[in-house]
């Protein structure tokens, strides 16, 4: 029997440029840190091989201090480790893999296919590889896996990077195509793909493995690695995803306009923990007072969570006759305060929502402090 | 409010109890001369509102010198159809009472009321000052005080306001004013104020978002560069593979090889070709000669014959040349011999000539030599002559000058003397022999005459002394002069070496004979010797050495006899015609010579042409060499056929190749060989530097310092972004608050505007009033004959001012009316500056407010007020 590890699109070296300072560096380090916890689960399972199936680094001039870090992260499993690279570290003719070598950290138990030639996995298995070469390919480069010939008994895997034909149509590109059905065509007994960040069976011998640390919003059933077993050799194999990642990507999406839905949004805020990474975009009419409410919910939930962005653009503000009572603006402040609820909807709504929110700062003692919510109106 | 009744006590200037009990609505005319007390009179109404009654700095209200009074004012007014009365006094007794209708109040209780009433402050301690003095301070004007009023206002400014607020609606400009400051506040940490350009965190913030587009702009280039640096090292590294498995330089060097393998042969064909062309040229060379040596043959005997005919002819003319040729040569022996002897009788000739010639001359320098000789000793002995006339003449010179001053002299001493004798005593002696007389103790001969010039003594030997003394007053002076002039004389004679006068007299004529006598014999000598004796001693010597040459040369000529010699003209011919001789018979020999040379020369080479053919002729073998020489021209000929046909051939040959054609080809395939080995290695070394390079952009970490950056870049575009966000807002806000806060004070200053417009239609009917936010007059436009007059208030004359001042009080006082206020107005001394035309005018707007206010006027000017329409009360 045959057991593996597939994981791909590692993306080492990312940087999270939508975060503040500290929540982006604190992202970037989870790279490394899920490799580990890969390691050591590969360690636990006593699993056969790790195949790595592409995008190991997200970019090709890494500091070398980021390409010695991969590589110690890899240590708590003994190997071997089978990578190639993918469009974003392809194996160019200088590329970070030819630098990881004159650096000499890549060590004896990872292997690192830079050329199409197969690798055998402990006499069970023999692993087809088809590294990026290029950074964009528009032939398919597991054609070859067809014409492999393997020695009868062992289990065929092959181990690519690209866009899976007729099935990922949406989003990706035709860039680094792989011919559907070529876990058929070349008779593999399982096709590890990588590219496409979120856990995806093709077929029952093809699966993209995902990322296994999250790194969008948009990527459902990420942060994960998938566990293999094939019994033998055309044999379907047996996938088990696992849980590797540490953080939760959330998209919150609320439309308010009465209090209730502020305290609707303002719940789902307080159950935030600090594995989420959260992206909360709020929209509607708000008055002053549940405004006020929002944003310490806000505070507090960004204090809580790894990382939060905050979109309140379409978020309307609306004083309520209590609002403007509360905060005694007379004479001519409170007609400054009235035009202001009357200009609201014009064409620099943006801006007289900020003015408002600024006067209301102001003139109630209790109520926002403006120097500091500038980056959260 | 009305005031009906003042009284006043120990008051400043009234000690007594002064009271006023009639005071009128309208306006109250004061009229006094100054020092009267009128002054006194407004401050016990200003005492009676704004000195707390326990104010212990009011001394100034106490009469003169008297520390123990107690100033009193009582005072009773109404307002709103309520009485008022207020009982007030001071220093010794501390009391204040006030009665509103039937209600009392007392202390600063009191105090406080009528504070609050009127809208003014008192003091934290001391005497109340005008800022403290609020709206009464604006109305009542002190005494020359009309023309200040914006101060006033400015003090009058919140009891105003909150007078007026009432008419206006809720203001809250304060509070306002409190939030714009804090909104500039909070900009100005984003903004400068001048000029809106950012600052502090915003500036910071923009400066970053520069340097990291500036950054991140040179690292997107750099990555380019490194991006394309690697497609370029992959290009380079599978051209590298491909050359090294095709070496495509080893086709081009076999096909240049072959090239030149080409090339070289059709240079050999052509080299062969102008081989072929030389031969035949070479050929027709040898077969012209061939050709002529065969005619040749055939002329050989006709050739001989005439060889023998010319060698012949020449001979016969060698001989007769040579035998001229002896004849010249005898004829010029001949003529040698005749021109030697010529040439010896023409020498000796010429001896003969010479020898008389120089005898001839001799005899003309000795008769020469013996003139000179006679004529060289007389003018010697003239010489010797002219030395001694000169020395004897030099001796016996006199300056003919000086002789003449000389017997001046002598004249002179003459005629002293002459007239002494005659004015002297002369004694006359006749002594006997033996008598022994002596005068001045010098013996007297026996006949003398002595003049006695002065007093003298006569010894008479053994008779005794007789001393005579003549008379005469000049004489001793005549005596001196004399004896001057005789010491003088004396003295110059001895100079001149002369005994006397006379006798350089004589001297001189001698002189003048000796130098005739010099001047002659001078003459006499320039005739002999005109250039000197020394010059005819020259002459002699000359003279002398030539004659002495001329016989040397003379005894140097051999002596021949006359009569064995020709005459040397006769001798000079005989030679002249000898040498013609020679000079012709030499001219002959030469030409014979010639002539017998070139015959002989030519007769030589008639007979070496004769015999070099008699010779060839005559060979044994020369048939032989006949048909051999007609044998090499046929073969020659046939040969040179041969020559012929292959040079065209190989002609034809060389034209059909195109050898340019061939050795570009041999080039450009070399210069491809070496250009592929050369790419090869240039390849090899661009991807190697290109490999360093990359390696070394490589390790530099460029893409995950660019996406840091980047990221960095973002978070302070968002900072900058906010900021801008919130300037906008700020700017919005300040904005809003600003233009209703202008309008709000529009409105506040309306009713103002209305009551000031009331005024000014009377007094400067056309005059705007620009109002400042706390009521007080800011901008004055008038229209004036000179044209509108825009202006500060304080920028127009104290006359304006004073009329403004009291208008614009009118005005506020209208206002606080119009609020329900107790208004009261007291002009001391208003309008002094004011010319009649305006106070008239003032005047019809006092009587106007008059209507509306009570108004206290005080002046100390009647006449001006005359016509103001009211009792004027004096005292």
């Amino acid at each position: 029997m045959l057991k593996f590890i597939h994981t791909a699109d590692w993306q080492v070296g990312r940087i999270y440029s939508q975060f503040e300072e500290d929540d982006a560096s604190a992202l970037s380090e989870a790279r490394f840190k899920s490799v580990e916890r890969i390691a050591q689960l590969a360690s636990q399972h006593a699993v056969d091989a790790v195949l790595v199936a592409g995008d190991v680094f997200d970019l090709q001039t890494v500091s070398d201090k980021t390409i010695r870090r991969l590589f110690l992260s890899m240590e708590p499993f003994e190997g071997p480790w089978i990578l190639i690279p993918g469009n974003h570290d392809a194996a160019l003719t200088e590329s970070v893999w030819s630098r990881a070598q004159r650096l000499n950290v890549i060590p004896p138990n990872v292997q690192v296919c830079l050329q199409a030639q197969p690798v055998p996995v402990k006499g069970k298995a023999i692993v087809l590889p088809a590294p990026l070469q290029q950074r964009h390919t528009y032939a398919d480069l597991t054609e070859w896996f067809v014409q492999a010939p393997t020695q009868p008994g062992l289990i065929r895997v092959g181990l690519a990077h690209g866009s899976m034909q007729g099935v990922l149509a949406e989003d990706i590109d035709s860039n680094n195509p792989i011919a559907s059905g070529r876990a058929a065509s070349a008779k593999l007994d399982y096709l590890a793909l990588g590219d496409w960040h979120g856990t995806k069976q093709i077929d029952v011998r093809t699966w993209y493995s995902g990322t296994p640390e999250t790194d969008r919003f948009k990527a459902n059933e990420s942060g994960q690695v998938l566990m293999v077993s094939i019994q033998a050799p055309g044999v379907e194999p047996l996938v088990e995803s696992i849980t590797v990642g540490e953080f939760n990507w959330v998209q919150l999406h609320a439309t308010v306009s009465v209090p209730s839905d502020v305290d609707r949004v303002i719940t789902q805020l307080q159950s935030l923990s600090v594995s989420h990474v959260v992206q909360l975009r709020i929209d509607g009419i708000i008055d002053l007072a549940g405004h006020k409410r929002l944003l310490m919910a806000i505070d507090s939930a960004g204090a809580r969570v790894r990382a939060l962005t905050v979109a309140l653009d379409d978020l309307a503000l609306e004083p309520t006759d209590d609002d403007i009572a509360q905060l005694k603006a007379e004479g001519y402040v409170g007609e400054v305060l009235h035009d202001l609820r009357e200009q609201q909807h014009s064409a620099q709504s943006e801006t007289v929502r900020d003015a408002l929110l600024i006067l209301a700062g102001i003139l109630d003692p209790m109520g926002n402090q403006p120097a500091n919510q500038g980056g959260r109106v | 409010m009305i005031i009906s009744r003042l009284r006043v006590e120990n008051f400043k200037k009234f000690r007594r109890p002064f009271e006023i009990n009639d005071l009128a609505p309208g306006i109250n005319l004061f009229v006094a001369p100054n020092e009267s007390g009128k002054s006194t009179l407004t401050e016990a109404i200003r005492a009676a509102f704004f000195e707390r009654s326990r104010s212990a700095s009011v001394d100034h209200l106490r009469p003169w010198g008297d520390a123990t009074a107690a100033p009193t004012v009582e005072l009773e007014f109404e307002w709103n159809e309520v009485k008022y009365q207020i009982s007030k006094s001071f220093l010794a007794r501390k009391r204040c009472d006030l009665m509103i209708g039937t209600q009392s109040l007392d202390g600063a209780q009191a105090e406080d009321y009528l504070a609050e009433l009127m809208g003014f402050q008192y003091p934290g301690r001391g005497s109340s000052n005008p800022e403290h003095m609020g709206i009464p301070g604006l109305l009542w004007i002190r005494q020359g005080g009309s023309h200040e009023l914006n101060q006033f206002v400015g003090y009058a400014g919140d009891h105003l306001r909150q007078a007026l607020g009432g008419s206006v609606g809720d203001l809250t400009l304060g509070s306002g004013d409190q939030l714009i400051a804090t909104l500039e506040d909070e900009r100005s940490k984003l903004v400068t104020a001048s000029n809106a350009s950012p600052r502090g965190e915003y500036q910071v913030s923009l400066r970053r978002k520069a340097e990291l587009g500036e950054r991140l702009d040179f690292l997107k280039d750099q990555i380019d560069t490194y991006r394309e640096g690697v497609d370029r090292l992959g290009r380079l590294r599978a051209e590298h593979a491909e050359d090294e498995s095709n070496k495509p330089w080893v086709a081009l060097r076999a096909q240049h090889d072959l090239a030149a393998a080409q090339f070289r042969q059709a240079m050999g064909l052509k080299d062969a070709c102008t081989q072929a062309e030389q031969q035949v040229k070479q050929g027709k060379m040898q077969l012209t000669a061939l050709q002529s040596q065969v005619q040749g043959f055939a002329n050989d005997a006709d050739q001989l014959h005439m060889r023998q005919t010319r060698l012949n002819n020449a001979s016969t003319d060698l001989e007769a040349k040579q035998s001229g040729l002896k004849n010249a040569q005898d004829r010029l022996s001949l003529a040698q011999g005749d021109f030697a002897s010529a040439q010896q009788r023409l020498t000796l000739s010429r001896i003969v000539a010479q020898r008389q010639g120089i005898s001839q001359t001799l005899e003309g320098l000795q008769s020469q030599l013996s003139t000179l000789q006679s004529n060289l000793g007389r003018a010697q002995g003239l010489q010797a002559q002219v030395m001694d006339l000169n020395t004897r003449a030099q001796a016996t010179r006199v300056d003919k000058v000086e002789l003449k001053k000389l017997v001046k002299l002598q004249d002179e001493t003459t005629a002293l003397r002459n007239r002494l004798d005659a004015v002297s005593t002369t004694l006359e002696f006749d002594l006997t022999p033996n008598a022994s007389v002596r005068v001045e103790g010098k013996p007297v001969e026996a006949k003398a005459r002595i003049n006695l010039i002065g007093q003298t003594q006569i010894n008479l030997g053994d008779w005794g002394c007789l001393t005579v003394l003549p008379g005469g007053v000049d004489l001793a002076i005549l005596n001196g002069q004399l004896l001057e002039k005789q010491t003088t004389l004396s003295q110059w004679l001895t100079q001149l070496r002369a005994d006397s006068v006379a006798q350089l007299q004589e001297r001189q004529s001698q002189f003048e004979a000796l130098s005739a006598q010099l001047e002659s014999t001078k003459e006499l000598l320039a005739v002999l010797a005109p250039v000197g004796v020394s010059e005819l001693q020259t002459q002699e010597r000359s003279t002398l050495h030539q004659i002495e040459q001329l016989r040397m040369q003379f005894a140097g000529f051999p002596e021949i006899p006359v009569d064995e010699t020709l005459p040397l003209a006769e001798a000079e011919r005989l030679e002249s015609n000898a040498r013609a001789g020679l000079e012709s018979a030499s001219e002959i020999l030469q030409k014979t010579q010639l002539e017998a040379a070139t015959s002989k020369a030519t007769r030589d080479a008639a007979h070496e042409e004769y015999a070099v053919l008699f010779e060839k002729v005559s060979a044994p073998n020369y048939e032989e060499i006949k048909t051999q020489a007609r044998k090499d021209l046929d073969e020659t000929l046939a040969a040179q056929v041969k020559l012929e046909s292959d040079w065209r051939e190989l002609l034809k040959k060389v034209g059909e190749l195109n050898l340019a054609v061939l050795e570009q080809d041999v080039n450009r395939l070399l210069s491809s060989t070496q250009q592929a080995e050369q790419n090869y290695q240039q390849r090899l070394q661009q991807i190697s530097a290109l490999d360093a390079e990359l390696q070394t952009r490589g390790a530099l970490g460029q893409e995950e310092e660019l996406a840091t950056l980047q990221h960095e870049f973002g978070l302070v575009q968002r900072r900058a972004t906010e900021f801008e966000r919130r300037v906008k807002a700020l700017n919005l806000l300040l904005e809003l608050l600003r233009s209703k806060r202008q309008e709000l004070a529009l409105k506040l200053q309306a009713p103002l505007q209305k009551h000031l417009q009331h005024y000014l239609a009377i007094l400067w009917p056309g005059t705007e009033v620009e109002l400042a936010e706390d009521l007080s007059i800011e901008k004055i436009q008038r229209v004036s004959t000179t044209g509108a007059e825009v202006g500060n208030y304080e920028e127009f004359s104290i006359g304006a001012r004073e009329q403004m001042g009291v208008v614009a009080r009118l005005a506020y006082a209208d206002l606080l009316k119009e609020a329900n206020r107790p208004t009261l107005l007291i002009l001391d001394d208003a309008l002094v500056n004011s010319d009649k035309t305006r106070l008239g005018q003032m005047k019809r707007v006092l009587y106007d407010a008059a209507t509306r206010h009570q108004i206290l006027l005080f002046s100390c000017h009647p006449e001006d007020w005359s016509d103001l329409g009211v009792p004027r009360r004096e005292f």
